[in-house]
């Protein structure tokens, strides 16, 4: 019987030493190495509990791979999904909010790459930054790919980002390829007085292309201002505006110019989300189909709704059970906060 | 110890332009130079080269043997203090910190002002009576006493020589007597010697022992006032008859212009005015200071306005006094209305006598020349030979070039704007 | 009167702006109290940290690396504004005078408005501004030279033209930039100021050209007085009137266009500040530079705690909005022309 005792006694003092032991073990090979989109090799001690979001792509992409209970702080901009609006607010790209950023001590500050200012102030005070593109397509699954190997997700990130690849890929499977004769002249109208429109090297310009359209501005790179005279020549079948241009776009249109475009003419303007449209986070899905569907009329293609309808399923589950997780977790979190007070 | 300014053909100049040429006189301690000469003469200049604002193209400047030209600024301020005509002070400086900046020549860079500054400061805002006002910002000054406050920073400066460029131009006339007297006193202890522009004529001739007289940026003469200011040299330099007496109080000259001879660059226009009985006189002198050629006549000698034609020196025909027109005289009369460019006819009286006068203006008229009459008398009350006179007077104001006016400041804005 | 009261108003705002720091160092969007800022801060200063333990972790990067640097770059930026603006003041004999008079400004902004625009690291990006400004201000002397001389009035109107000229470049720039990159919000912050990346490396640069501007500053101030009877009038009191306005052109356009290159183009604080100044002590220099330099080191650092208290605001903002009514009231009070 005392044997016995000791034998048990040994045992649950040695798994009580292993227990102790092992989450160091653990910790010591949880250490990850990212390289960020500036080539930069970022070394974190372990996936970061607590992350600031600078840049509203980002966020979204942090909460699709479910890492959203994660982020600490987000930017001004950043309002999707709608928990985020309870963060931190840290600032804009203008004006950041250094002292609150340091005082939400996060593990590690994802911001874009382009804002070289801000990164190298970030990391003079001690931050440990993780830049990301958030420019093309391609970038969104770079990001996510990138965004899970910082949260020790790498394997879920990456088969997540396949699937939004095929996904997209599905979507426009009848028309990425189309000739430059069968495809549809599209407009972009991103701001209004003066009309500035994505050119060539854009977000919108590739998906634009990809649900066969022809963006007739691409012949202008990146960003420009177009004139009334190009777009009166190009003659667009369709045109796209952001939701917040609509009154202003209506008030143009009545324009005897503007009457003689294709377009106004027949009545083919549509509005859309400029958050979704411009952001290039998982969400791209809905602008792509939405699109797609737009371009679909003129090409004389079936919609392929049928075919999204099976997959938006798919590809809304697991934002749900994030959503759930994150409700969870926040709910927790209240509690917690409750007990403090 | 008498210090001596020595100047020695001195040449310069703006830009390309020469100002001054061959400038030579000298100037001992103890004794008030005068610098006179019309505007453009070159007197601040003369100024300006000597104290190094404006660089001296040839000759030199001497001060006790030394060229000072040579002198280092400081050193240079040490022997000449300026007081110019004008000062503006953007910023509100007390009086005191003006009259400071006169010992700036004493001053190293980061030394403050010592007691000997504070005193040299005291005794020259004493001296101008300025010390009641020392913590007044200079904003807040008249213009005399600003001008003290300049007058007490020069003296502050303790020069061997204090210039004066037409530093009492801009003072009424009890502050100019008061800054010369100060400097005269000043001179007379022997202190400092005195170089001052002058505008005033008389105020020159009252303090200065010596006289530069510059006409065209050359000494046109120099010397005692006597030998300077004569009626001949005023002639030549200003172009002005002038009286030069002698003050019996003091002694001292004084200089009247009398009248102003007319002046190559003055207008060419030549008006003949018909005149008499003293009507015409403040015309004729109006005409003349616009710079007009003015010819007159017929009047009779010691007529009021014949008078004032003698006075300013016009072309004038006369008659004998008291005689009637003759066919002489009124022929030359005609002679100058058809030379005159303008012609001009007062409202004066009309009697048997000089009713020529009324024709003649007549005839201006119909030879085409414009004619201006002046009528602050009607004609009726003025003629005295019943119709004759009514009916040259009606067929003279018919004529489409004649003109009538009621007040000579009428006439002589019309005419300057040239609206005749 | 004046006179005898300058250097107890020197002490008072020595204290006032030590006091105005400390009190900024407390002010931010992080809850860090007044204690332990104290701490914090004296446990950086060598030789008394050993005896202070001070909390560590973020309050510490806090006050160390952020509100500290804000700070000291705030006091310095205020000083060389200020002094600069009194010594252009003083030169051109006309209280309308400003630091950015010369085109430092309009020059510096056209430098940074192409670095944003080619994405110039952020690195070079204030030695490119700092280029510009001065090589603006260069061209304007060059034009304003006259026969080896150097007119204040072509001078003004030099700086006007290059100011246009600079300005029209810096529009054009930030007209062909694209929407959607930060170039043209980049352009804009530089043109309103901000003080909100202020490092110690900027410090150990912006430092030394201060006081080494500031002092030569002062070392020409009596001249500078003497320069206001006219300059006629000050070459004929001894002063080297060349000289002086060499002196106190470059060294003032080199502290604007200092600070120009590393906090953008804060407005304002140089052209009112020596006014306050002038009334508080008159306008004798070698009083009015230290009373000016502290004034603008009290003034901007007072306007940079606002800026942070109200979320990040670009400070040239708050100057302005600081600035025009104290400047208009200055106006209506001196419209009876007592003098500024």
């Amino acid at each position: 019987m005392m044997r016995k005792i000791t034998v048990i006694a040994v045992i649950s003092i040695m798994l009580v030493g292993l227990f102790a032991v092992l989450p160091r073990v653990s910790e010591a090979d949880e250490s990850i190495t990212v390289t960020d989109a500036r080539g930069e090799d970022v070394n974190l001690e372990a996936p970061p509990e607590r992350i600031i979001s600078f840049m509203p792509s980002n966020t979204e992409i942090l909460f699709h791979i479910g890492e959203g209970d994660r982020v600490v702080g987000v930017d001004d901009l950043s309002d999707y999904p709608s928990e985020v609006n309870d963060l931190p607010n840290v600032g804009d790209s203008f004006n950041v909010d250094y002292e609150k950023i340091t005082e939400l001590e996060p593990d590690v500050v994802v911001t874009p790459s382009f804002n070289t200012q801000m990164i190298d102030y970030l990391e003079n005070i001690g931050h440990t930054v993780v830049a990301t593109n958030s420019n093309t397509l391609e970038d969104v699954y770079t990001d996510m790919r990138l965004l899970g190997i910082m949260c020790g997700i790498e394997e879920e990130a990456n088969q997540m980002a396949d699937e939004l690849e095929d996904e997209m890929n599905e979507i426009t499977q009848n028309t990425a390829d189309l000739p430059q004769e069968e495809r549809v002249d599209v407009f972009y109208i991103a701001s209004v007085g003066p009309i500035y429109t994505p050119g060539n090297h854009t977000f919108q310009n590739t998906l634009i292309q990809n649900a066969g359209g022809n963006n007739i501005a691409d012949q202008g790179d990146g960003w420009w201002e177009i004139s009334k005279e190009t777009i009166v020549d190009e003659d667009p079948d369709v045109i796209i505006a952001t939701e917040d241009l609509e009154g202003q776009v209506q008030k143009l249109s009545e324009d005897d110019v503007w009457q003689s475009i294709s377009a106004v003419e027949n009545d083919e303007i549509y509005y859309v989300d400029d958050d979704i449209f411009s952001r290039p986070a998982p969400r791209v899905v809905e602008a792509q189909s939405t699109l797609t569907d737009i371009t679909a009329e003129h090409l004389g293609i079936e919609e392929n709704g049928e075919e999204n309808g099976e997959e938006i399923p798919g590809f809304t589950l697991p934002i749900l059970l994030a959503s759930v997780a994150i409700i969870f977790t926040i709910s927790i979190k209240d509690k917690s906060n409750q007990k403090d007070d | 110890m008498v210090g001596i300014l020595e100047v020695k053909e001195l040449t310069t100049g703006y830009g390309e332009k020469e100002v001054l040429k061959n400038i030579s006189f000298d100037l001992k301690d103890g004794e008030v130079l005068g610098i006179i000469g019309p505007n453009g003469s070159g007197k601040s200049t003369l100024i300006k080269a000597i104290t190094g604002v404006i660089p001296i193209w040839s000759g030199e400047v001497n001060y006790d043997k030394k060229n000072i030209d040579e002198l280092h600024r400081r050193e240079r301020a040490h022997i000449i203090g300026v007081v110019p005509q004008d000062t503006f002070i953007n910023f509100p400086f007390t009086s005191w910190e003006v009259v400071m900046m006169g010992r700036n020549p004493y001053l190293g860079r980061f030394e403050n002002p010592k007691k000997e500054d504070d005193l040299a400061v005291k005794k020259a805002m004493e001296a101008t009576k300025t010390l009641r006002f020392k913590d007044q910002s200079v904003r807040e000054l008249s213009g005399g006493e600003l001008q003290r406050v300049v007058v007490a920073r020069a003296l502050a400066q303790e020069p061997n020589l204090i210039f004066l460029d037409e530093a009492t131009s801009h003072l009424d006339i009890g502050h100019k007597l008061e800054i010369m007297d100060l400097m005269k006193d000043r001179v007379k202890q022997r202190d400092v010697g005195v170089l001052s522009i002058h505008h005033n004529l008389n105020l020159a001739a009252r303090y200065c022992d010596k006289i530069v007289l510059l006409d065209e940026g050359k000494v046109h003469a120099k010397g005692s006032p006597k030998e300077v200011l004569t009626r001949a040299h005023l002639r030549a330099v200003y172009g002005i008859e002038a009286e030069v007496d002698k003050n019996p109080r003091d002694g001292s000259l004084y200089v009247t212009p009398i009248k102003r001879k007319v002046m190559k660059e003055d207008k060419e226009e030549v008006v003949h005015v018909v005149c008499g009985g003293g009507t015409g006189g403040t015309l004729l002198k109006e005409l003349v200071e616009h710079g007009y050629e003015v010819t007159t006549g017929v009047l009779n000698v010691m007529d009021s306005d014949q008078k004032m034609a003698d006075f300013l020196d016009l072309r004038c025909v006369t008659e004998a006094p008291f005689s009637s027109i003759s066919e002489k005289t009124k022929s030359e009369n005609l002679k100058l209305i058809k030379e005159a460019d303008l012609v001009m006819g007062t409202d004066f009286a009309i009697g048997p006598g000089n009713l020529d006068n009324l024709k003649d203006l007549l005839y201006a008229a119909e030879s085409g020349k414009k004619v201006v009459l002046l009528e602050r008398t009607g004609f009726q009350k003025r003629n005295h030979v019943g119709s004759k006179g009514d009916k040259i007077y009606r067929e003279l104001t018919a004529k489409s070039d004649v003109k009538i006016f009621t007040g000579i400041e009428e006439i002589m804005r019309k005419l300057d704007e040239g609206n005749i | 009167m004046i006179k005898k009261n300058t250097g107890w108003i020197i002490a008072g705002l020595t204290v006032l702006l030590l006091i105005t720091a400390i009190y900024s160092a407390t002010v931010g969007t992080a809850d860090i109290s007044f204690k332990e800022v104290v701490w914090i801060t004296l446990s950086e200063v060598p030789l008394i940290n050993r005896y202070v333990t001070a909390p560590e972790g973020s309050p510490r990067t806090i006050v160390v690396l952020i509100r500290l640097p804000r700070i000291v770059l705030g006091i310095i930026a205020g000083i060389s504004l200020s002094v600069s603006g009194t010594s252009m003041q003083g030169i051109f004999k006309n209280p309308m005078a400003s630091p950015f008079i010369l085109g430092v400004s309009a020059g510096g902004g056209l430098g940074a408005a192409v670095g944003f625009f080619l994405g110039v690291s952020f690195f070079y990006l204030p030695l490119l501004a700092f280029l510009t400004a001065l090589g603006t201000v260069f061209l304007v002397f060059a034009l304003g030279r006259v026969r080896g001389k150097t007119d204040v009035a072509t001078l003004l109107l030099a700086g006007l033209a290059m100011n246009f000229l600079m300005s029209g470049l810096t529009s054009y720039i930030r007209y062909m930039s694209p929407p959607d990159k930060m170039v043209q919000m980049q352009i804009l912050s530089f043109m309103l100021g901000n003080l909100n990346e202020a490092a110690w490396n900027q410090i150990y640069i912006t430092l030394p050209i201060m006081i080494v501007g500031v002092a030569l500053v002062f070392a020409y101030s009596r001249d500078l007085n003497v320069i206001q009877m006219g300059e006629g009038s000050a070459l004929q009191l001894g002063v080297d009137v060349e000289t002086t306005k060499f002196v106190q052109l470059v060294t003032s356009s080199l502290l604007a266009a200092t600070m120009v290159a590393f906090t953008g183009i804060i407005g304002f604080v140089g052209l009112m500040i020596p006014h306050g100044a002038r009334l508080m002590v008159g306008p004798e220099h070698k009083r009015l530079i230290p009373t000016a330099a502290l004034m603008g080191g009290i003034f901007l650092i007072l306007c940079d705690t606002i800026s942070r208290m109200m979320g990040e605001i670009p400070v040239g903002i708050i100057t302005v909005l600081l600035g025009s009514p104290f400047f208009i009231y200055l106006l209506i009070r001196n419209r009876g022309d007592t003098g500024w």
